[in-house]
């Protein structure tokens, strides 16, 4: 059974994050602050970690690249309308995901069985990533639509592969200029949207409404996992 | 009394002095056989007085002077000697002094009272162009400008204008030539402390080169300053005028300050009298979702059992769409305290039209059954600079907007496409349409609501708040049936990725 804690400093949000996780069949734990967060991994650690950004005594940022030097477990951010850059902030220091409030429950439990699942695929991914009608060959480096072959330049293959690495996982903007084009280019966005523009086109039946490559708006961009 | 030409330059007036005993000298030599000495003397007299008139006291008395020698020396006998031989000749000698002496004199008193005539004259026009340049400016910032300038001009010397800032600490000048630095701070705060002119002329601070005159004795407003170069001591009349300057800016200055403070407090009126239509807009929009979520929740918890499970589950529907509700005008609320503030920076990235179009239509249909929307983007758009959460934003309220208004079959079209300028987004529905009559244009408005329905006001007027930041316009129109929303964005165009 999957061990999580809730790092969240109001109770109706963490009771009924609790209580739709155990109805799941997980088995959730509640830290009230960053302090008693510590405090509790360092009793018993945890399958994968919810963190509000914002706590009482901490600032979300600042506990998870704080967590990250020693953890290596999913962590989900939960944020506010208002911490659009604290968010990002988080995922660039190693959150993996994160949830908008008001979120509902499906979204909730979605995105904790994915990193669930993610988190317990060995580390040398299959060789072949199936997603709908869509094929990868992570050796070959080849991408299939309905088995038709697709012809991807080196950089629209550089970043394909790089959301492929961890389907459903979110990547920022940041996160996927620096891989691919360097981290001298971490500003240059325009790159970034038209290379996807591009991916889209040759890869998705309706490019404004893409089936496989999810944009995250303001974030970044995540790969469909099923 | 006829006006007088002016003084000739001083050196030339005693070249003159001169001049004129030695032509009176040469005319007598050529009357001398037809006139007596008195004859003659009456020519000499000519002469002075003639010097009187012309040319000012000094020279006027060397002349009467040299007259009266020459007189004596040449014509007087013994002639060709100073001795004067009887009463006769005395007396037209004393006659002829005196007399060119007090006309010098009066000629003298005369001009000086015509020259501060005029100046006073010339001082009086200065101030009224003042007063004029002064009552053109808007802002206490633009008169001290338009004040410095004019000073340097008409006084032909580095002006400044010091204003007292706000708070009533700092100052700040403007200074004419603005390349001019050598304005002094310090001497105006003097200034402004003890309520008196300081530097050359002045009783106080006279070693500085300059002067220096707060606007008024009481009341610390600003203050002018003038840079002296040299040796340049203005005389007690000028610094009068300068003073009567100095008070003129003062006073335009301070009625401008109490108009701006009247109009900042009718406009913080007004805000205030907006800020209540807006908490009251909100309190209803607020009350009637959350009206609906508190009885529905009581009804689940006090009838549970009696419901049938499809009842139970659209009433669980309904408490979550209402909050969703809640949950975008929370966020339009956001944005609309963000956007209202005067100098609001958005974060401005470089988007695509597609993708943010894709991610609100993504958000609407977990609302909204999807057949109900439909997307239709032209490929290959140019991107846009925006943030795109408010552009989405901007899309939800739109598409909620037309929702609203559609009735039981919602039919919502979006549509994106290039324009002129840049890239367009349209959102047409097949609903009840606009108010009849009204300007269109006019549901943008704050808080103006086509036909009282909840939410609709506050969201439309985020849309215009948002598209016009973008540097964009918005504009709805009649359909049949229904109506169209179009928002237009400037494209710009990066530069060019790295292929690769």
């Amino acid at each position: 059974m999957a061990e999580i804690l809730i790092v969240e400093d109001d109770s109706s949000i963490s009771q009924f994050v609790c209580a739709s996780l155990s109805a799941a069949g997980m088995r959730p734990r509640a830290a009230r602050d960053a302090a008693q967060a510590q405090q509790e991994l360092g009793a018993a650690g945890c399958d994968l970690l919810i963190v509000d950004l914002g706590l009482p005594d901490m600032d979300g940022v600042a506990l998870i690249g704080l967590l990250r030097a020693h953890w290596s477990m999913p962590i989900l951010v939960l944020s506010a309308r208002t911490q659009e850059a604290q968010k990002i902030a988080a995922l660039d220091a190693g959150a993996d995901d994160y949830l908008t409030k008001p979120f509902g429950v499906g979204e909730l439990l979605a995105r904790v069985r994915a990193m669930l699942r993610r988190a317990g695929t060995p580390q040398r991914p299959s060789p072949m990533l199936r997603i709908g009608d869509l094929v990868y060959d992570r050796e070959a480096r080849q991408v299939t639509v309905r088995g038709r072959a697709v012809h991807l330049s080196p950089l629209e293959l550089g970043l394909f592969d790089c959301l492929a690495a961890t389907p459903g996982k979110v990547l920022t903007h940041r996160q996927l200029l620096a891989k691919v084009w360097g981290s001298e280019h971490v500003d240059q966005l325009h790159y970034l949207r038209i290379y996807m523009g591009h991916l889209r086109a040759k890869l998705e039946d309706n490019p404004a409404e893409p089936r496989y490559l999810l944009t995250e708006l303001g974030v970044g961009y995540r790969l469909a996992d099923e | 009394m006829a006006r007088m030409s002016r003084s000739p330059h001083p050196l030339l007036a005693y070249v003159a002095a001169v001049c004129a005993p030695v032509l009176a000298t040469l005319a007598c030599f050529a009357l001398d056989r037809f006139m007596s000495v008195a004859g003659l003397s009456m020519v000499y007299l000519v002469a002075s007085v003639a010097c009187a008139l012309a040319l000012g006291r000094m020279p006027a008395v060397l002349a009467s002077v040299l007259c009266v020698s020459a007189l004596n020396y040449f014509f007087i006998p013994p002639r060709y000697t100073f001795e004067v031989n009887g009463a006769e000749y005395g007396w037209i000698l004393a006659v002829l002094l005196a007399l060119s002496i007090s006309l010098g004199n009066l000629v003298h008193t005369l001009r000086e009272r015509q020259t501060r005539a005029e100046r006073g004259e010339a001082r009086a026009a200065q101030l009224h162009e003042l007063s004029e340049i002064l009552a053109g400016c808007e802002g206490v910032e633009e008169m001290a400008r338009q004040a410095a300038g004019w000073m340097c001009a008409a006084l032909g010397k580095p002006s400044a204008v010091f204003l007292v800032t706000a708070d009533g600490h700092g100052l700040q000048h403007w200074g004419a030539p603005e390349s001019e630095q050598g304005f002094h701070e310090a001497s105006v705060r003097w200034a402004l402390e003890y309520g008196r002119p300081l530097g050359r002329g002045c009783d106080d601070w006279r070693d500085l080169p300059l002067w220096c005159a707060p606007f008024a004795r009481h009341g610390a407003q600003g203050a002018v300053q003038v840079l002296l170069a040299g040796r340049d001591v203005p005389d007690a009349d000028a610094l009068q005028h300068w003073l009567a300057l100095a008070r003129q800016i003062g006073l335009w200055t301070e009625r401008e300050r109490a108009a701006s403070a009247a109009r900042v407090a009718q406009e913080s009126a007004r805000a205030e009298a907006a800020r209540n239509t807006l908490l009251a807009s909100l309190s209803h929009d607020l009350r009637t979702p959350l009206a609906g979520i508190v009885g529905t929740a009581s009804t689940l918890r006090a009838q549970s059992e009696s419901l049938a499970p499809t009842q139970r589950e659209r009433l669980l529907q309904n408490i979550e769409n209402e909050a969703r509700d809640l949950t975008l005008m929370a966020d339009n609320i956001l944005q609309m305290a963000r956007l209202s503030q005067p100098h609001t920076q958005l974060h401005l990235e470089w988007e695509s039209v597609e993708e943010i179009l894709g991610a609100a239509a993504a958000r609407m249909r977990r609302r909204w059954d999807a057949s109900r929307l439909q997307l239709r983007v032209t490929p290959g758009l140019p991107p846009i600079k925006g943030e795109a959460a408010l552009l989405a934003q901007v899309i939800a309220n739109l598409v909620d907007n037309a929702v609203r208004h559609s009735g039981q079959t919602p039919h919502v079209i979006v549509t994106a496409g290039r324009s002129r300028e840049g890239v367009f987004i349209a959102v047409r529905d097949h609903g009840r349409g606009l108010p009849q009559g009204d300007d269109v244009d006019a549901i943008f408005d704050r808080y103006a609501k086509a036909g009282r329905t909840a939410g609709a006001g506050l969201g439309l007027a985020i849309c215009k708040l948002v598209v016009q930041a973008h540097g964009g316009r918005i504009a709805a129109r009649r359909c049949d049936p229904g109506s169209e929303f179009r928002i237009d964005l400037p494209a710009a165009l990066p530069e060019k990725a790295e292929h690769g």
